[in-house]
């Protein structure tokens, strides 16, 4: 089947790819955060890193890992509720720095 | 990098009180030489001395800004970051390292951010 005029499995190359960049820029984004944390003294920095990473590194692994560890059933079982928690702990954090800076 | 200046120039200008605190003054903002005398109490022409050498080594560089009225005013702004001495094969070395781009970005996140 060809979308477009390029077929399913080159599709998918591209959702990988684009996967990964993305995953590089929200490293990008939280080395300059702490880089932030470090030169300014600023917590709240270091905790909007951390809401970063979480959205975008720590999510990326553990989709990474989860596909290594679990079957194709378990998967989707299981992956919602994973993914769901690491965007929800990531929001917490980015919320959290939000106070701080109010605060700081 | 330390400009055309030997490493025993900076020695000296790092070991004067009065260059030290010009250097520390115009760290956070760049300055005119008149503030900096107000600021850092020292006559006009020992901040005009001081900052002679230090712009020869590289350790603070000048802006004109054009004033409203024709005047031209000169500001300073130190460039010292990180200061690095080497001793190698009996001879030192000094380089200087400013602010970086990645440095200069995160500053802006940190102002983007807290600004908000």
């Amino acid at each position: 089947m060809e979308i477009a005029g390029l077929d399913l499995r080159t599709w998918a190359r591209i959702g990988q790819a684009i996967w990964w960049l993305s995953a590089l820029v929200g490293l990008s984004i939280v080395a300059l955060a702490v880089a932030g944390y470090r030169r300014n003294r600023s917590t709240s920095m270091l905790f909007l890193g951390g809401g970063i990473a979480t959205l975008t590194v720590v999510s990326f692994v553990t989709t990474l890992l989860a596909a290594r560890l679990f079957s194709p059933a378990l998967l989707s079982g299981i992956f919602p509720l994973l993914d769901g928690l690491t965007q929800l702990v990531g929001m917490c954090l980015i919320l959290y720095a939000i106070v701080l800076a109010r605060r700081e | 990098m330390a400009g055309d200046c030997d490493p025993a120039a900076v020695f000296a200008l790092l070991d004067d009180e009065y260059a030290r605190s010009l250097l520390a003054a115009t760290s956070h903002e760049p300055m005119t030489a008149p503030e900096l005398s107000d600021q850092c109490e020292m006559s006009l022409s020992t901040v005009y001395r001081r900052l002679d050498q230090l712009e020869t080594c590289g350790l603070v560089a000048a802006e004109t800004v054009p004033d409203p009225d024709g005047d031209h005013t000169k500001t300073y702004e130190a460039q010292l970051d990180e200061l690095l001495v080497t001793l190698e094969d009996g001879s030192f070395g000094v380089s200087l390292s400013t602010t970086s781009t990645t440095a200069e970005f995160a500053d802006a996140f940190t102002d983007l951010w807290e600004g908000l």
